[in-house]
């Protein structure tokens, strides 16, 4: 006999399974993912046989429908709290969370192996040699990075973070090899408080964190450029923070489910808005961007916009020159970087006659034959310490 | 397509349930036949034609077997099929490992280009052998329609990774069964019962276990080593048994009643009464059409009774992979067997109920290193480190951080690998029978539970990346 409350199971079952492929059909597909920073997989809807037989075309139908999935972010938020009443130690086998505090905190590095940190010694000597045949010096900068220095609150049986090794280590190799090298760290005075320096909840540095690697930026490039240039001193005149709920880019992998205080800050004399031309690319290319355009573009957004890293100071140009009217040193200097100098590149730039800025995830040339062309007076590589290649993660 | 994706079951499940249910009875089986075709192809496009083609060969040949009247004739034939079917699975499973083999004596190395192994091809030509030589014993009648005989082998819920159907049992649910209300709610209920196992269940301890296997043996400690083979131990039992009770569950939906294939294993209390629980549809696969045809245990001599065993399960290790640590992990069982054929079982009736079940479970646990080593040397430092003989400490800050976030996990599986829950759901439907009102209660909270317990892995589901099971590769 046919019992009417067999079918409540089926027909819920069917209509959850069957009702996610309709919302699925229905939902308009999102190109970008702002939580996860990539583009997400759109829908391939006329693949060629080699494709289809090659089961390509399967897994970009996989990828579509899992990227596409409807209320993707809100799962992936819900799991993501799951994890955390659960009591993870780290979520997504990532970040350990304070909740009172809202600091979050990476998982400690192991130590790299010795030829891990050589290969990258070997590709820095590589570039300084390549250069020195054309009389242009060199010098390679590891900035503090937040992974590295900020450690606490951290789990009491987890083992401590390598990061410190792992640059000592790579300090050593690079001065055996003759190449010209600053740990910055060592050379920012004052205050060096992860509470002070760093996000609570991204990777990177504050305004103030940023400032200090600046100062230390500029004073050791004095004695290489033989020219005694002095940094900005960092004034409240010449602060200002932004109202904006900040997008920390590990509070984004943890979906913005930690709660926190940060706050994007700037710290820049008002001259900086005029005094320069800047080139998105080379001079000869002839394409200009106004300062405002490049450098804090969050300062014209909503107060409710929710603003990132890049958004705050500058996004990652393949190649930016800035041309300065106000200089110190009539030098043309290279910077071969990664973001943590994204929010002091005009403070250096301020310094410079010619500040040429390369960031080689996006650069697609050969760097030293390409730098050997430029001819600048002087190449600096600027990386957070945590990045241990060339080509940067 | 894997059952434990979002493809399958936002998109393929929902669309394959209406095209089935809005169809007329007459079209159904094509319509499932034809789905299951998709379903294969997804995954590998080119192998669905080998598949065709082994069903053609078994399709021509059970006809030819069943309308040859000559004895001889008819067992040359059938030789000839087996011996078909087997070097299609040879080619695909064995080749490389018979060639490096043979590389190993021959000065002029043969040349080997490996070829990827067609997914769940174990499984089918099983089925596909299982049929022909039921044909051949007369025990069923060759199929004439060559749609119906595909249907068997290729039927999507069980194609990939059993559990190993036979002929016999579905042969009359081709051609005609019903599918009730309480067949679709007894079959949802499977399915989100072994999906839950898999994805909530499987997967997490399949993290512990390939973090843990994937550190060299100078890395591992004791206690880390411990936490590895037992999360192994439970991924593999709920990722086999989760995907058997999805494929019963999924069949059920479609009228079709399949055999169980597992039997909560972890309970045994002998290595004979664990391989009665697991995997039953390779077991008596094995039994029925080796087993039996060496002579089983009626033998002259006791130790042919020995060979028979150490014979089949070898070859069940074998049939798990071209691998020296397969059949070492085959051979071992087999040993085991025929010691408590011998003398073992008597000696295990006379100690306490909890030892012989510890007795069992080291015996599987440290099986299970075989079977998830890629090679001795780690298998043997791997065991020394279990029992404390290498000079590995007994933990380090891993074992805390795999036992503190994976304690939930582990709690939930053990609790899972016990029939408590099919105690209580034995008592509970038996009682429904009795109480109208606590059959609708029960089939409410049902319905409550396991539409959330649904949504709870679709949140597991868009979180995971690649989760494949175990035997999709055997």
């Amino acid at each position: 006999m046919r019992k009417i409350q067999y079918f409540l199971l089926p027909i819920t079952f069917f209509c959850i399974v069957f009702g996610g492929f309709l919302v699925h059909v229905l939902t308009v597909d999102r190109p970008q993912s702002e939580m996860e920073n990539r583009p997400l997989e759109s829908a391939n809807i006329s693949p060629s046989l080699k494709e289809v037989f090659s089961g390509e075309w399967s897994k970009q139908v996989e990828a579509y429908i899992s990227d596409q999935f409807p209320a993707r972010d809100w799962w992936m938020r819900d799991y993501v709290f799951f994890q955390r009443a659960m009591g993870n130690t780290y979520l997504n086998d990532k970040y350990a969370v304070d909740e009172a505090s809202g600091w979050i905190i990476s998982k400690p590095a192991p130590a790299k192996t010795e030829h891990e940190l050589a290969s990258f010694a070997s590709e820095l000597q590589k570039l300084s040699v390549g250069l020195a045949r054309k009389n242009i010096p060199f010098t390679f900068y590891s900035f503090p990075a937040k992974a590295t220095y900020s450690r606490e609150p951290s789990p009491n049986f987890m083992p401590e973070d390598a990061g410190t090794e792992n640059n000592a280590k790579l300090h050593k190799l690079l001065t055996a090899a003759g190449v010209d090298n600053i740990k910055l760290r060592d050379n920012m005075t004052g205050d060096f408080s992860a509470e002070r320096n760093f996000f609570k909840t991204d990777h990177h540095w504050t305004m103030q964190g940023a400032y200090s690697g600046y100062e230390a930026l500029l004073t050791t490039l004095s004695d290489r450029i033989g020219k005694e240039v002095h940094p900005i001193p960092y004034t409240e005149a010449n602060t200002k923070c932004l109202p904006n709920d900040f997008a920390g880019s590990w509070n984004k992998i943890l979906y913005m489910t930690v709660e926190n205080s940060d706050q994007i800050c700037y710290n820049e004399p008002a001259s900086f808005a005029t005094q320069f031309t800047i080139y998105d690319g080379t001079i000869e290319e002839d394409v200009t961007a106004p300062y405002e355009a490049v450098y804090g573009r969050a300062k014209q957004m909503d107060a409710g916009t929710l603003v990132n890293y890049a958004d705050a100071y500058s996004r990652d140009f393949a190649e930016l020159t800035i041309v300065n009217e106000n200089y110190d040193s009539d030098k043309h200097l290279v910077v071969i970087k990664d973001s943590y100098f994204n929010a002091i590149q005009f403070h250096v730039a301020s310094h410079f006659k010619t500040l040429t800025i390369l960031d080689l995830r996006y650069l697609e040339k050969d760097v030293i034959s390409y730098l050997q062309n430029m001819q600048p007076d002087h190449v600096v590589l600027a990386y957070n310490d945590r990045n241990l290649r060339l080509m940067p993660e | 397509m894997v059952f434990s994706s979002l493809i399958f079951l936002y998109v393929f499940l929902p669309l394959v349930l209406i095209l089935y249910f809005l169809s007329p009875r007459l079209l159904r089986n094509t319509i499932l036949l034809l789905a299951s075709l998709f379903f294969y192809a997804w995954g590998e496009p080119k192998y669905v034609f080998l598949m065709i083609l082994s069903i053609l060969l078994n399709y021509v040949m059970g006809i030819i077997i069943e309308n040859t009247v000559s004895q001889s004739k008819r067992k040359t034939l059938l030789w000839l099929v087996v011996a078909s079917n087997l070097a299609i699975l040879g080619y695909y499973k064995y080749a490389g490992f018979f060639v490096d083999l043979l590389n190993n004596f021959l000065s002029q190395p043969l040349e080997w280009q490996a070829v990827p192994l067609p997914i769940g091809i174990s499984f089918y030509t099983f089925q596909a052998l299982s049929y022909v030589i039921d044909v051949y014993r007369k025990d069923v009648k060759a199929q004439r329609n060559f749609l119906d005989l595909s249907l068997f082998i290729t039927l999507f819920p069980q194609l990939v990774a059993g559990p190993i159907v036979r002929y016999q049992t579905v042969a009359e649910q081709i051609k005609k069964r019903l599918s009730t209300a309480e067949d679709w709610m007894i079959g949802s209920r499977r399915f989100v019962q072994g999906l839950a196992k898999k994805v909530l269940i499987a997967n997490p301890m399949g993290e512990v276990a390939d973090h843990v296997f994937s550190l060299s043996g100078g890395d591992l400690t004791t206690g880390t080593a411990w936490l590895g083979i037992l999360a192994y131990s439970l991924q593999i039992y709920f990722d086999f048994s989760g995907y058997s009770d999805m494929a019963i569950g999924l069949a059920r939906i479609f009228g079709f009643k399949f055999e169980e294939n597992f039997n909560y294993p972890y309970i045994a209390q002998s290595v004979t009464d664990f391989w009665r629980r697991w995997h039953i549809s390779l077991s008596s696969w094995f039994r029925d059409y080796v087993y039996f045809p060496l002579g089983g245990s009626r033998v002259s001599h006791q130790w042919k009774l020995y060979r028979n065993l150490l014979v089949v399960w070898t070859l069940t290790g074998f049939w798990h992979g071209a691998s020296w640590t397969f059949m070492a992990w085959g051979f071992y069982y087999g040993i085991l067997i025929c010691l408590e054929k011998w003398v073992l079982l008597k000696w295990l009736d006379r100690i306490p109920r909890f030892l012989r079940h510890v007795y069992m479970l080291l015996i599987v646990m440290i099986g299970w290193v075989f079977f998830r080593a890629n090679d001795f040397t780690y298998a043997f430092t791997f065991i020394k480190t279990l029992f404390g003989l290498t000079n590995a400490s007994l933990y380090n800050y891993e074992t805390i951080l795999l036992a503190k976030d994976y304690m939930i996990y582990f709690i939930v599986a053990l609790i899972f690998a016990l029939p408590i829950y099919m105690v209580y759901q034995s008592w509970s439907e038996k009682k429904a029978t009795n109480s109208i009102s606590f059959d609708w209660g029960l089939r409410l909270g049902q319905t409550i539970y396991y539409g959330a317990l649904l949504l709870f892995i679709t949140m597991f589901l868009v979180n995971a990346t690649h989760n494949p099971f175990i035997y999709f590769r055997f």
